[in-house]
C-alpha cells in the first residue's frame, strides 16, 4: 500500500471527522442564479440498512463527499417498514422542502397500489434516474432444469418453489408476471428478508428458483448457481451470450429503478440542482464502475423523461398487480 | 394494589378483545399453505385474554381493605409524576421545537425545579449537553435529531 | 497448516502501521457507537462507510469489522450502568447486568461482561480461523424449517423465566407476541394490527420497548423509592480481573454454551447477535444450579449473553466472507462496502483475495484485543459516571433514551412509546409481571412466526415437513421435550411414587 494512499484516507478520515462541524453555511437569501442547499441534505432510503438501496445512497452520498461535489453533506436516512409506506408518508409530509430528497425502488410504485395508500408516485417530484437494476432467472447449479424451455416444462406440470425478497415486491411481481405470460402452474412462493438471505436459500436448495439481482448471487455463478435468461430489455455486455426472456419468446421485460424523487411541490431550482448533482455523480468513474460489476443498466434521465417513464411504469406494475389478484 | 390489579387485568382483557375482532377480520384459520394472516394474532389474543381474566378473578378474590399494600408508597405518586411529567412535556416540546431546543428547557426546569440545584450547575448541564450531542449526533456521526415545527428556524447554527 | 501459514501472512498485512492505526481508530469508535444508545453497530457501520471508498479493501474491512468489534463491546457498558440497551444484543446483559451494577457491583458487572465476552469472541475467531469454508456449507443446509426448530428451541428454554405467578409470565409473552405481529405480514403483504394508521406498519420495535420497558420504567421506580446508586464501586484492579477468570472458570459450562451456540447462530443466515444473546441467557438460566438467582445479579446471565453475543458478531461474518451472504444486517452493510471496493464477494473470495480475507481474520484477533482493554481501561471512566447525582443524571439518561428511541426508526412516534412502555415497564414490575418474556417474544416473535409459514409454504401446508428433514426433526423434539418437561416432570415422579407402592408388596 503506498505511503500517498495512507495520507489520502487519514486526510479524509481527518477532514470527516474536524470540517463536517464547520461546513453547513447559512446563506439563506433570496433565489440567486444557482442555487444550492444551504444545509445538510436529508436522503431518505425506502429501505433498511444493508439492502440495495441503501448501498446506492450511501455509494451516491459517499461519492458527492468524495469529490466535492456539494457544499453540505448528503445524511442517509433510512425509514424503512411498511414496505416504504413509512418513507413515502414522511416525504409526503415534506412539502415544498428543498432539502429532502429520497431514493426509491420498486416499492414506491407497488406499495401505494398493494396498500390502497392516500398518496402515490405523482405526488412526488422525480428529480432523475440513475440506474436501472436486473434480475436474472436462476436455479441452482445441479437442478437438471438448464434452460428456459425446461423451466417451463416443468412449471408446467407442477407448483415449483421458488424464493424471492419480501411478499407481493418486485421479486413475486416477476414470477407472477411470468406465471401470467407463459402460463405456469402458480409457484410456491417463499418470501424472505433480504436479497442475501435468498440468494443462501437458492445455494442451500431450499428453493428451486430466484431472479435475485445480479449482486446478489453472481458470487456463486458459476460453481453453485446457474443463470437461465435476463429480464432486461436488452442483453448484457458483461455476458454476451444470456438470452434476454423475450429473445426466448416470452414477452417479460422487468427492471427495477433506482431514482431519486423530492419531496411534493418541491422548487425547480431545488430539483435541477440536485438532476445536476446526480448527473454529475452518474459520470463518475467509480459510479460506472459499480454499476459495471453489478449488471446494472447505466442508464440516466432528467426530470421531466424520468416523470413520463415512471408514469408508464405505474400503469405496467398495476396491471400486473391486478391481474395477479392482489389486490380486489 | 388491589385496584390497580384488576385495571390493568381489564386493560389487558381490553386489548386481546380488539385483537381478537382484527383477528377473525385477517382470516384467523389454516389456509392452504399453512396458517394465515390473523392466525397467530387470533390465538394469542385468546391465550392473552384468558390469562389476564385469570389474573382479574385472582384480583377480585385477594383480600383487599387497610390491610393490603398501597400501589405507591407513602409520597410515591408524587415522586414518580414529578419525573413522568417532565419527560411527557419534554416529547411534546420535541415535537414543537426540536430536540436540543426542548432538551435544554427540560434539563433546565428539571435539574432546578426538581433537582434543586443551583443555577451555575443547572445552565452549565442544561447548555453543555444539546451542544454536545448535537456535534456528535448531527455533526459527527450525521444522525439527524428531530427538529420540530420551529426547530430549524430556531438554531443559531 | 495452511491455515496457519495464510494467518501469519494475514498477520504481516494488518500489523502494518497503518492497518493497526486504522484498527485502534475503528475500536474506539465502535466502544463510542455502542455506548451511544441510538447509534447502533449496524448504523456505525453505514455512516462511517463512505470513509473507507478512499482506503485499500483490507483496510476498509478491518476499519468496518474494528467498529463492529468495538460496538459489541460497548453495547453492555450502557446496559450494565443505566439499563438502557446500547444495542439490540445487549439487551439480554441488562437482565443480570443492571441488578450487579445497582447492587454496587458495576466494575465486576463489568468486566464479567468484557473478559468472557473477549475469550468468546477469541475462541469463535479460533473457529473462524481453521473451519470456515465447511461450516459455511453446513450452514446452507439450514433452511427456514430449521431455523423455525432453532427458535423453538430458544422459546422452550424461557418457559421457566418468569418468577411468580405462571398467567402473568403467559398474559406479559402473549403482549409482546401480539406487538410483534403489529405491522405487514411478511408472507401476505397484508397490514395487521395497524387500524389504518400508516406509521404502524412499520411496527414495533424491540428496541423502543426494552429501553421504554427497562431503562425508563427503571427510573420512575427508583424515583418512586428515592433511590441512588450505592457507591458503585469503578475500579477495577489485577485481582478484580483474576477473580473474573475465575469466576468464568466456574461456569465453564455456561460460557462454552454461550460461546459456541452464539457462534453457530451467527453463522446461520438472517438471525445474528441479538437471538443469540437470548437463547444463551435461557439455556443458562435452564441449567444453573441457581436460577432463582437469576435476574437480580447472576454472574452467569452476564457471561453467557455477552459471550453469545460477541462470539455470534464473528459468527456473522463467515458467511459473509465465505459465501457472500449477510448473516447480520451489520455485515449486510459490510458486505454493500464489498461491491463498493470493488470485490465481488464469494466462495471465490477465499481464493483470489487472499490478502483481505487473512487480513480480516487477523485483525479480528488485534482488534478484539485491543476492544478489551480499551474497554477495561474505561471502566472506571464508565462507573464514575454513576456518581454523577441522580437529580442530573435522570433526565440525561432520558434524553439519551430519547434518541435511542427516535434512531430505531427516525420517528418521533417511538419516542412517544418510550413513555407507554415506560409506564408499561413501572407498572408491570410492581405487579410482578416479569417483563423478559414480553422482550424475548417481542425480538423472536415475526423471526418464528416467518420461519413457520415459510416453511409451511416449502411444504404446501403439511406440517410433516418439521419431521422429514432430520436437522429440523431432531430440534424439533427437544424443544418439544423442553416445553413439556415442566409439566411432564412431577406427573412422572407421582407416577412412580405411586407404582412403588403398588409394586411393593410384590417384590
Amino acid at each position: 500500500m503506498g505511503r500517498n494512499s495512507v495520507r489520502v484516507s487519514m486526510g479524509l478520515l481527518a477532514t470527516v471527522f474536524l470540517s463536517v462541524g464547520l461546513v453547513a453555511v447559512t446563506t439563506d437569501g433570496p433565489a440567486r442564479a444557482a442555487w444550492q442547499p444551504s444545509k445538510p441534505v436529508e436522503f431518505i432510503i425506502m429501505a433498511g440498512q444493508g439492502g440495495g438501496a441503501d448501498q446506492y445512497a450511501r455509494l451516491i452520498s459517499g461519492l458527492v463527499e468524495k469529490h466535492k461535489l456539494a457544499p453540505v453533506p448528503f445524511v442517509p436516512v433510512n425509514k424503512d417498514g411498511g414496505a416504504g409506506a413509512v418513507a413515502m408518508q414522511y416525504v409526503k409530509g415534506k412539502e415544498g422542502d428543498p432539502h429532502t430528497i429520497m431514493i426509491t425502488l420498486s416499492s414506491f410504485l407497488m406499495t401505494p397500489i398493494n396498500q390502497k395508500l392516500p398518496f402515490n408516485y405523482k405526488d412526488y417530484t422525480p428529480i432523475s434516474l440513475v440506474a436501472l437494476d436486473n434480475f436474472f432467472l436462476w436455479v441452482h447449479k445441479e437442478n437438471p432444469i438448464t434452460n428456459v424451455r425446461e423451466f417451463v416444462a416443468e412449471a408446467r406440470k407442477r407448483p415449483m418453489t421458488v424464493g424471492g425478497t419480501g411478499s407481493k415486491q418486485e421479486d413475486e411481481l416477476i414470477f407472477s408476471f411470468f406465471e401470467q405470460k407463459a402460463g405456469l402452474k402458480p409457484f410456491k412462493y417463499v418470501p424472505f428478508k433480504g436479497g442475501g438471505t435468498v440468494a443462501a436459500n437458492l445455494v442451500g436448495k431450499q428453493v428451486e428458483s430466484t431472479v435475485n439481482n445480479p449482486s446478489e448471487a453472481l458470487g456463486f455463478h458459476p460453481d453453485k448457481v446457474r443463470i437461465l435468461a435476463t429480464f432486461a430489455e436488452k442483453r448484457h455486455k458483461q455476458f454476451p451470450d444470456l438470452q434476454t426472456m423475450r429473445e426466448l419468446g416470452y414477452d417479460i421485460t422487468y427492471q427495477m429503478l433506482r431514482g431519486v424523487f423530492g419531496p411534493p411541490k418541491m422548487p425547480v431550482e431545488a430539483r435541477d440542482y440536485y438532476a445536476g448533482l446526480l448527473r454529475k455523480v452518474f459520470d463518475l468513474n467509480d459510479f460506472q464502475d459499480f454499476l459495471e460489476k453489478n449488471v446494472l443498466d447505466p442508464s440516466f434521465m432528467g426530470p421531466e423523461e424520468f416523470g413520463r417513464w415512471v408514469a408508464g411504469q405505474h400503469d405496467l406494475h398495476e396491471q400486473i398487480i391486478k391481474k395477479a389478484g392482489w389486490v380486489k | 394494589m388491589k385496584r390497580a390489579e384488576v385495571l390493568v387485568a381489564l386493560g389487558l382483557l381490553v386489548v386481546a378483545l380488539v385483537v381478537l375482532s382484527q383477528a377473525i377480520h385477517l382470516g384467523p384459520g389454516w389456509g392452504e399453505d399453512g396458517p394465515r394472516a390473523g392466525f397467530f394474532p387470533f390465538w394469542l389474543a385468546v391465550v392473552l385474554g384468558v390469562s389476564s381474566l385469570w389474573v382479574l378473578v385472582q384480583a377480585l378474590r385477594a383480600p383487599g381493605g387497610a390491610g393490603a399494600r398501597p400501589f405507591f408508597p407513602v409520597g410515591g405518586r408524587r415522586l414518580v409524576l414529578t419525573v413522568f411529567l417532565p419527560m411527557a412535556g419534554a416529547i411534546a416540546l420535541l415535537e414543537v421545537v426540536g430536540f436540543y431546543i426542548a432538551s435544554l428547557i427540560y434539563l433546565v426546569i428539571y435539574i432546578r425545579l426538581t433537582g434543586r440545584q443551583g443555577w451555575p450547575l443547572t445552565l452549565a448541564v442544561g447548555v453543555l449537553f444539546p451542544l454536545i450531542t448535537f456535534f456528535i449526533f448531527e455533526r459527527w456521526f450525521l444522525i439527524l435529531l428531530p427538529k420540530g415545527l420551529f426547530g430549524e428556524r430556531l438554531l443559531p447554527f | 497448516m495452511e491455515a496457519l501459514l495464510n494467518l501469519a501472512a494475514g498477520f504481516e498485512i494488518a500489523i502494518s502501521p497503518y492497518n493497526l492505526l486504522i484498527a485502534a481508530v475503528g475500536v474506539f469508535l465502535g466502544v463510542i457507537i455502542g455506548v451511544l444508545p441510538g447509534l447502533g453497530g449496524t448504523s456505525g457501520v453505514a455512516i462511517l462507510l463512505p470513509l473507507t471508498f478512499t482506503m485499500p479493501p483490507t483496510s476498509a474491512i478491518v476499519f468496518l469489522s474494528c467498529i463492529y468489534w468495538g460496538a459489541l463491546f460497548g453495547g453492555a457498558i450502557t446496559s450494565i450502568l443505566f439499563n438502557i440497551p446500547g444495542e439490540p444484543w445487549s439487551v439480554a446483559v441488562m437482565f443480570d447486568g443492571y441488578p450487579m451494577a445497582r447492587g454496587g457491583r458495576a466494575g465486576q458487572a463489568l468486566a464479567l461482561a468484557f473478559i468472557p465476552g473477549f475469550l468468546a469472541a477469541f475462541i469463535a475467531i479460533l473457529l473462524f480461523t481453521f473451519f470456515a469454508p465447511p461450516l459455511a456449507e453446513i450452514a446452507l443446509r439450514f433452511g427456514p424449517p430449521e431455523t423455525f426448530a432453532i427458535l423453538l428451541l430458544a422459546f422452550s428454554t424461557f418457559t421457566g423465566l418468569g418468577r411468580g405467578s405462571p398467567m402473568k409470565t403467559i398474559a406479559s409473552a402473549a403482549l409482546g407476541f401480539i406487538l410483534a405481529s403489529v405491522g405487514l405480514d411478511i408472507v401476505t403483504g397484508q397490514p395487521r394490527l395497524t387500524f389504518d394508521v400508516i406509521i404502524l406498519l412499520s411496527g414495533f420495535s424491540f428496541i423502543t420497548a426494552s429501553i421504554g420497558a427497562f431503562g425508563v420504567g427503571e427510573i420512575l421506580q427508583s424515583a418512586e423509592e428515592r433511590l441512588e446508586f450505592r457507591g458503585a464501586q469503578g475500579k477495577v484492579g489485577l485481582r478484580d480481573l483474576w477473580l473474573t477468570v475465575r469466576q468464568t472458570g466456574r461456569c465453564i459450562g455456561t460460557f462454552i454454551t454461550g460461546t459456541v451456540l452464539g457462534f453457530w447462530i451467527g453463522v446461520l443466515p438472517g438471525t445474528g447477535a441479538t437471538p443469540a444473546s437470548f437463547m444463551a441467557y435461557g439455556l443458562a438460566k435452564q441449567y444453573s444450579r441457581h436460577p432463582e438467582k437469576f435476574g437480580s445479579g447472576a454472574p452467569e446471565g452476564i457471561i453467557s449473553t455477552q459471550s453469545a453475543a460477541q462470539s455470534a458478531g464473528i459468527g456473522a461474518l463467515l458467511p459473509m466472507v465465505t459465501l457472500g451472504i449477510p448473516g447480520s444486517p451489520t455485515a449486510a452493510v459490510m458486505l454493500g462496502g464489498l461491491y463498493i471496493w470493488g470485490l465481488t464477494p464469494g466462495p471465490a473470495l477465499f481464493v483470489e483475495q487472499k490478502d483481505f480475507v487473512w487480513g480480516l481474520i487477523a485483525s479480528m484477533y488485534i482488534g478484539n484485543a485491543m476492544g478489551v482493554l480499551l474497554c477495561l481501561f474505561l471502566v472506571p471512566l464508565f462507573a464514575a459516571v454513576l456518581r454523577v447525582p441522580a437529580p442530573i443524571l435522570t433526565p440525561l439518561i432520558i434524553l439519551l433514551s430519547a434518541i435511542g428511541a427516535y434512531a430505531v426508526k427516525n420517528t418521533t412516534l417511538d419516542v412517544w412509546l418510550l413513555l407507554v412502555f415506560g409506564a408499561l415497564g413501572y407498572i408491570f414490575k410492581k405487579l410482578n409481571y416479569p417483563l423478559a418474556p414480553f422482550v424475548v417474544a417481542l425480538v423472536l416473535g415475526d423471526m418464528t412466526e416467518e420461519a413457520l409459514r415459510q416453511s409451511l409454504i416449502m411444504s404446501g401446508g403439511s406440517l410433516t415437513i418439521f419431521f422429514t428433514r432430520p436437522i429440523a426433526a431432531i430440534g424439533v423434539a427437544i424443544a418439544l421435550v423442553l416445553f413439556f418437561l415442566p409439566a411432564l416432570a412431577p406427573l412422572a415422579r407421582r407416577l412412580l411414587r405411586s407404582a412403588r407402592p403398588a409394586a411393593a408388596p410384590g417384590s
